[in-house]
């Protein structure tokens, strides 16, 4: 046999055994080093690949893939634009090209060819399938390896060694510093240095004034291993992804509306059923606070960062993971990823379809971890002067993933209700509960799970951004001592038990229940079922439990099925209930609060939502509903907000049998204000009792990245003594207004703290009895209560505007013209053009607040 | 805001249409082709109809193009108050065959399906209110935002479909 040597690179300063090798096997892409191994026979060298083949494939564990210590991999080609720098090793299952300057920090392995630009460089080894082609003055700091040719250009540096499959060919003036191997011919340019051996299988060509330090051998018995195929990872970078799916869908981020504004998340589970696309020039801010914590982004379609979209990071701790995982799993979904120019964002991009960039873009990780992009099947592009982590920065995304799998909480497997406490919806109260794994019995368009109930006012549709309490419709009112109908929408053939809390004491009774194992088709259900004479008009809870046998309880749990928590509305007989803007939706009334003096027209001083719902009887309203919460305070006065019925006496309302809460707590004062000829319900007398700011913020829910939580809703049922016929009672939306609240300064135009005697209304509404009418025509009001004008100013301008909707109101200082453009088309045109201008679609998105 | 005014009647199965007619916006085409039957004189109709009417209609006469920049350069035509609601006059008139115990919701968020059903969201209403004479009036205060409306009619009957029309606006 004639060439029983063979050249093998992984131990070269060392003899090696089976153990060793096996070990390099795995693990051998993270070293820099190769070597020329001493005589051994192919025959063991088959079964040592043998053995460390079959370990490798054993351990299909993401930590011992050969995934393990990549910052990119990609089944694809992978490509890198000039002055691109990555931090971290590179792999392809094809070829891998650097465009000049372009620099990699670690090792390259690719299944074809690999080739440098001009001037571009590779820190640690390259293992090619097929060719190696070097540019002019391309620099490579470890070894060479390729499976035919090795080309390199003029004045390029190879601080290691070179194996070639076939011909090794240098240009002029190249400089090696390791051993030269190649199968067939080596041929070397003039004013070339080798530092160390050069072999030939074949024929060497040495140019003028070629220095090797070492033995110059043609016809070399040594033998050129074949670099090791780059495995496919498609299969593992799927089942990562599958794994990590498998993690729960989280919270789910709606594709078209999350990033069209600034956008923060803390760490959690997050999933689209569509794409997740960050706008230009926007940011995801990802809130750690301070705590260690795993972001994972489940997407259905692809994922895309637009031009100078930017992912930051606040309070995130080193052992934070950020991981994008981009299934592609979307019916006819590529699965890709891509950055806009200028894009940067931080973590684990794992991708079924392509990755691609645009120019000066960033991929970085935590810390020290470069971060990095894994495509299960095609390419990855990167465009010029972007950066794939930082120099000097660690490969971690298989601990990281691994870690962020073992760690991930179970999903939540049990469906609850959310009627409130009294109701027993929690696991503690052994409330109504029922198990979604392998479940098919639900009502309307699906189920979903909680650790336990979010009760009332919390919902775990609020939660989780899912309604799934969306399978029973009242499609007739509650009466009392009448029949009514509902509809129920049912997943497949089944038996309802439901109950309606008539006589509204907080428990469902046994003769409160209006289905008993009931049965149900799929699809629609008529269910009829009578209110009885002694139930109470009021709002109350329905309870509604679906199952495969039907007999529940209103607690307990169940195998299958669903329970349906919904809050209703029971009126005496023949009551009909007349709604603005509807019944479940708000209103807006936003006021500048600078009257009598204009202010910057930001019209977020002080922003209350609120629905009013009105009760008849034979065309008489015998009572009224105000709902509503604080939705913003852009100001630092002291304000009040009250209701007041124009026309309608404080006498005519039945105060003894008013009901008032606060955030869902009874009050125990009543809302009417003394001492006045009028009805006016005061909600309080002072928003700022109610709510607080943000950690270094200065108003409530208007500033950027001063979003919170509602923290002041209110509800007040206002029954009448005397019923007010229709054509007495004011027109919705009444009269709501603002007031100062007794004892702070308001404005210089009073000198002293005006206190109750300071009103700003909607326009050409009416003060009320309590309003110094001396006010008028300061500053610049130009109020004319003998032409019916009030409250506005030389421009007709008014301190208040009321919307139909909950309206998206301007970030502070920004005028509301520049979050919505059509406001004055909308007054130009008396209201006949634009009528809609308030509505979210006619927003300019950067300068509304986002919460 | 266009002047939305149309009149539309429909039974279960949409065979016939009484009279009417429509100013402004036509109806949607109906999923059935309907023939309107002569206007007959008679205290009830023939089919339940359903009329909405804007109390008030101003129609823009030209669009006029503001100036301002800020809202400070805004100048508010005298006597315009910024409201951003209107009013709309219902009626529902009963047939014979329609007349008995009923209850009517008037709803903003719906969708029609292809085969002419409904999807409603009762959560979404402005009027609910149960039916007992052949006519029914109501004056209901819509905010401009508000794309369309679904009226639906459920009989207390539940052997008798409901009877539903809507309103794009």
């Amino acid at each position: 046999m004639k060439k029983i040597y063979v050249y093998f690179r992984r131990d070269y300063w060392k003899c090696f055994d089976v153990d060793a090798l096996s070990y390099d096997l795995i693990d051998y892409r993270s070293e820099y080093f190769c070597c020329l191994v001493k005589k051994i026979n192919r025959p063991i060298l088959i079964i040592l690949f043998s053995i460390g083949f079959s370990l490798q494939v054993s351990a299909q564990s993401l930590a011992d893939s050969n995934l393990n210590n990549q910052s990119l991999y990609a089944s694809g080609y992978i490509t890198a634009g000039a002055r691109t720098t990555v931090g971290g090793n590179v792999q392809s299952a094809t070829a891998v090209t650097l465009a000049a300057n372009a620099i990699f920090a670690g090792n390259v392995e690719a299944g074809a060819a690999t080739t440098l630009g001009a001037d571009a460089g590779v820190v640690g080894y390259i293992e090619a399938g097929s060719t190696v082609t070097l540019g002019v003055a391309a620099i490579v700091n470890g070894f060479i390896q390729t499976g035919t040719t090795a080309t390199v250009g003029a004045s390029a540096i190879i601080d290691g060694s070179i194996v070639a499959g076939t011909t090794a060919t240098f240009d002029t003036l190249v400089e090696v510093t390791g051993d030269v191997l190649a199968g067939t011919t080596v041929t070397v340019g003039a004013g070339s240095i080798f530092h160390g051996n050069v072999d030939a299988g074949t024929t060497t060509t040495i140019g003028a004034g070629v220095q090797i330090d070492g033995i110059l051998t043609a016809n070399s018995l040594l033998v050129p291993p074949v670099p090791l195929l780059v495995t496919n990872q498609e299969v593992l970078i799927t089942s990562m992804q599958t794994a990590l799916k498998d993690l729960g869908t989280g919270t789910e981020l709606v594709s078209i509306t999350f990033g069209v504004n600034n956008e923060t998340l803390e760490a959690g589970i997050y999933s689209t059923i569509d794409y997740l696309t960050i706008t230009g020039g926007k940011t995801l801010t990802l809130d750690g606070k301070g705590v260690d914590g795993t972001w994972i982004f489940n997407i259905a379609n692809y994922l895309s960062f637009a031009i100078d979209a930017k992912v930051i990071l606040l309070d995130v701790t080193d052992n934070s993971t950020i991981i994008w995982n981009v299934l592609g799993d979307k019916p006819g979904a590529a699965g890709y990823t891509q950055l806009g120019a200028g894009a940067e964002t931080t973590g684990f991009i794992l991708a079924k379809g392509f990755v691609q960039t645009g120019a000066n873009t960033v991929i970085e990780g935590i810390a020290n971890d470069c971060g990095g992009a894994y495509s299960a099947t095609n390419f990855i592009e990167f465009g010029a002067d972007s950066v794939i982590g930082q120099t000097g920065c660690t490969n971690g995304m298989a601990a990281s993933i691994t870690q962020a799998i073992a760690d991930a909480p179970p999903e939540a497997t049990i469906d609850f209700g959310d009627a409130p406490a009294s109701y027993a919806s929690l696991l503690d109260d052994n409330g109504p509960r029922h198990s979604t794994e392998d479940n098919t019995i639900f009502m309307g368009s699906g189920v979903d799970a909680e650790f336990d109930s979010y009760q009332f006012p919390l919902s775990d549709d609020v939660t989780d951004s899912n309604d799934d309490e969306d399978g029973v419709a009242f499609v007739t009112g509650l009466e009392v001592g009448s029949s009514a109908l509902l509809e129920l929408i049912a997943s497949a053939p089944a038996f309802v038990d439901a109950w309606i809390d008539f006589d509204g004491n907080g428990v469902f009774g046994i003769d409160e229940q209006i289905a008993d194992t009931q049965a149900v088709i799929q699809g629609n259900n008529t269910l009829a079922y009578d209110v009885p004479e002694w139930a109470e008009a009021g709002s109350t809870w329905a309870r509604f439990r679906l199952s495969s046998t039907g007999g529940l309880e209103s607690t307990g749990s169940f195998s299958d099925g669903e329970v349906e928590d919904h809050q209703v509305d029971i009126t005496e007989l023949n009551v009909s209930i007349s709604y603005y803007p509807s019944a479940s939706e708000w209103a807006t009334i936003a006021f500048e609060d600078n009257w009598p003096s204009i202010g910057d027209y930001d019209f977020n001083d002080l922003v209350m939502n609120y629905r009013i719902s009105e009760y008849r009887l034979n065309d008489e309203v015998i009572r009224i509903k105000l709902e509503g919460q604080i939705a913003a305070v852009g100001a630092l006065h002291h304000n009040g907000f009250a209701f007041r019925l124009p026309g309608i006496l404080r006498s005519t309302v039945d105060e003894d049998a008013i009901r008032y809460t606060i955030n869902d707590i009874p009050q125990n004062t009543s809302p009417l204000e003394l001492a006045r000829n009028e009805a006016i319900a005061i909600v309080t007398n002072d928003v700022w009792d109610f709510i607080s700011t943000g950690i270094n913020c200065n108003y409530y829910r208007t500033e950027p990245g001063c979003g919170s939580d509602i923290q002041m809703s209110f509800s007040m049922t206002l029954p009448m003594t005397n019923a007010i016929p229709s054509l007495q009672m004011p027109e919705f939306p009444y009269d709501p207004f603002l007031f100062a609240s007794d004892g702070y300064d308001h404005s210089l135009a009073f000198g002293l703290p005006p206190g109750r005697a300071y009103e700003i209304h909607l326009p050409d509404k009416t003060p009320t009895e309590a309003f110094r009418t001396d006010f008028f025509g300061r500053q610049d009001d130009r109020s004319e209560p003998q032409n019916g004008r009030y409250f506005v100013s030389e421009n007709g301008m008014p301190w208040a505007i009321n919307v139909g909707v909950e309206m998206q109101y301007s970030l502070e200082y920004m005028d509301v013209i520049y979050a919505y453009p059509l406001f004055s088309s909308f007054i130009a045109n008396e209201g006949l053009v634009d009528a809609d201008w308030y509505i979210l679609e006619n927003a300019n998105t950067n300068n509304i607040f986002s919460n | 805001m266009n002047k939305v005014y149309i009149f539309v009647c429909l039974s279960v199965l949409l065979t016939a249409c009484g009279g009417g007619g429509s100013e402004g916006t036509a109806p949607e085409p109906l999923s059935s082709v309907v023939k309107p039957l002569p206007v007959t004189v008679q205290s009830q109709p023939s089919v339940t109809e359903f009329t909405l009417e804007e109390s008030n209609p101003e129609k823009a006469e030209g669009i006029i193009q503001s100036t301002a920049k800020t809202s400070h350069e805004i100048l508010v035509p005298d006597g315009f108050a910024l409201s951003s609601e209107r009013l709309f006059n219902l009626r529902i008139s009963r047939s014979e065959e329609d007349n008995q115990a009923a209850y009517l919701s008037l709803c903003s968020d719906y969708q029609q399906h292809n085969d002419g059903s409904y999807s409603i969201n009762y959560d979404s209403c402005l009027l609910r209110t149960s039916l007992s004479d052949a006519n029914y009036e109501a004056v209901i205060t819509v905010t401009n935002d508000t794309a369309g409306l679904v009226a639906a009619i459920w009989f207390m009957d539940e052997s008798k479909k409901p009877l539903i029309m809507d309103w794009r606006f």
